[in-house]
């Protein structure tokens, strides 16, 4: 699905990430973890094509990325909600933007409100909403354009403990009912490996450090079970190590 | 609601009046009734076609304004480089009382319409440049990231995410420049023409007629009333969304 060779990005002189090899399959997740400013955002915008690369080459589905992919979704940090929009309507502007007819426009944002339980919602503005229920309107915009891959920027950053671990539930299920590959950024080590198949783990040098598989994955009582703790601490070790060489 | 509480200031505003009519028993503040009756009076007659001047005027300023002002606000706000070169020339024009230019303006542009339209455009022109600019670097890249992602043209991203970002504060620059171009509208209007509710107030005192003078005086506030509400409704009606967040503001 993803096919990312030896990507440079720059922000005008300055190189936000080199040498990037990432490979991820479809129907699969990946996690990319590192400390802040290592590039990880960049890493995910450009797979989104919004940065173009400088070096290097990023395929999806064995296609060049150059601008934005019809079948990407992107979530961001701050959800990327619009103000000025109730629920509705910012649900609704992935599939207006595609001119997708009334009717049609109608039933699947419907369904897909339902189906996230945030029908009663529809008329909010962002503004009177929860940060989990921004979460979930915002997932709910990206959902509706039917997306084959979709890339998360620390997604759940401000959400607290609880909720937080209930919307990553919720992900680990629409990720199984709908068949999405999913590639998500974050600086949590738990959500790395709760959500993550493959762990990236990023240095602040903007490179790759390491790769890890985390045979754990897909149990959405993963938290309960000491596996998980274990992974926990040696994704911290291998991040740790980094801050002492850099 | 609403209606009453125009209403109930109204009401307000002519008790002041009818006492001070009362209470300065002189002929230059007249009986509020008196000039209510006879503006009504005039209304049929010579006001309205010095309102309807002063209307277009402040009309055709405020639409090129608009134009110029927005287009080049965006233009500003969204390209950093030329924003760095042009807006040291802004802010030195700005704090200018533009009033000053008029004499240049009535040489260069000549006595008629031309020239008291270029001074309005003026004053509205900058307040709506500087805001339309600021409302855009407020915007936050993860907007243009996520309207990008879902892959918008051109279009479709000033529909949806430029437009609607600017527009409270352009409603807000226009409430305070608006106030500003109807009182240097009524200065303009005593120089070189005849027609004008400026001339026309001018032109009552001088005949020492108070109570047409005053006539005009409630011609230019119910003007200024009609701006005023005519902006609130377009805000409750498209900006719904800030005075929710202002009110969730003033909850927590």
């Amino acid at each position: 699905m993803i096919n990312v060779d030896n990507l440079k990005v720059k922000y005008d002189d300055y190189t936000a990430i080199k040498n990037i090899n990432l490979n991820l399959n479809k129907n699969k997740t990946c996690s990319i973890i590192g400390p802040s400013g290592c590039g990880k955002s960049t890493l995910l915008y450009s797979l989104a094509g919004i940065l173009k690369p400088f070096e290097g080459t990023i395929k999806i589905n064995n296609a060049y990325v150059k601008s934005n992919r019809k079948k990407t979704g992107l979530i961001l940090q701050n959800y990327g909600l619009f103000p000025w929009k109730t629920v509705w309507e910012n649900v609704i502007l992935g599939l207006k933007l595609r001119k997708v007819n009334k009717k049609e426009l109608e039933i699947k944002a419907t369904s897909i409100l339902k189906k996230l339980n945030i029908i009663k919602l529809r008329d909010k503005y962002p503004s009177q909403l929860s940060g989990g229920q921004s979460q979930r309107v915002a997932i709910a915009r990206t959902l509706t354009t039917e997306p084959d891959l979709l890339l998360m920027d620390e997604p759940f950053s401000s959400l607290d403990a609880l909720t937080r671990e209930d919307i990553q539930k919720f992900l680990l299920k629409i990720y199984n009912e709908n068949n999405l590959t999913i590639c998500l950024v974050t600086h949590n080590i738990e959500e790395a490996v709760f959500l993550g198949q493959t762990i990236y783990i990023m240095s602040k040098k903007g490179t790759i450090k390491k790769v890890i598989n985390n045979p754990h994955f897909g149990d959405s009582s993963l938290r309960q079970r000491k596996d998980f703790h274990s992974m926990c601490n040696h994704l911290r070790m291998i991040l740790k190590e980094g801050d002492t060489n850099d | 609601m609403i209606k009453n509480k125009s209403l109930y200031s109204s009401i307000i505003v002519i008790i002041f009046w009818y006492l001070l009519y009362l209470v300065i028993d002189i002929k230059v503040i007249p009986s509020p009734i008196d000039t209510i009756i006879e503006f009504f009076k005039l209304l049929k007659g010579k006001l309205i076609i010095h309102l309807s001047y002063s209307i277009f005027r402040i009309f055709l300023a405020l639409i090129i304004s608009l134009i110029l002002g927005i287009s080049l606000g965006i233009f500003l706000g969204l390209n950093k480089k030329y924003d760095e070169f042009i807006s040291p020339i802004i802010y030195l024009l700005y704090p200018i009382p533009k009033i000053s230019f008029l004499p240049v303006l009535m040489i260069i542009f000549g006595l008629g319409n031309l020239s008291k339209i270029i001074l309005i455009t003026l004053i509205i022109l900058f307040q709506i440049l500087v805001t339309t600019k600021d409302s855009i670097k407020e915007l936050k890249k993860e907007h243009f990231y996520s309207i990008n992602s879902m892959g918008a043209n051109n279009i479709q991203i000033y529909k949806h995410l430029i437009f609607p970002a600017i527009l409270p504060k352009l409603l807000t620059a226009l409430r305070i420049s608006i106030a500003t171009s109807i009182a240097v509208l009524f200065f303009a209007e005593n120089f070189a023409t005849t027609y004008g509710i400026g001339y026309f107030i001018m032109d009552s005192w001088i005949r020492v007629n108070y109570i047409q003078m005053f006539s005009g005086i409630l011609a230019i506030s119910i003007l200024g009333l009609f701006i005023y509400k005519s902006i609130d409704l377009i805000e409750r009606k498209y900006c719904r969304w800030i005075t929710l967040e202002n009110n969730n503001e003033y909850f927590t």
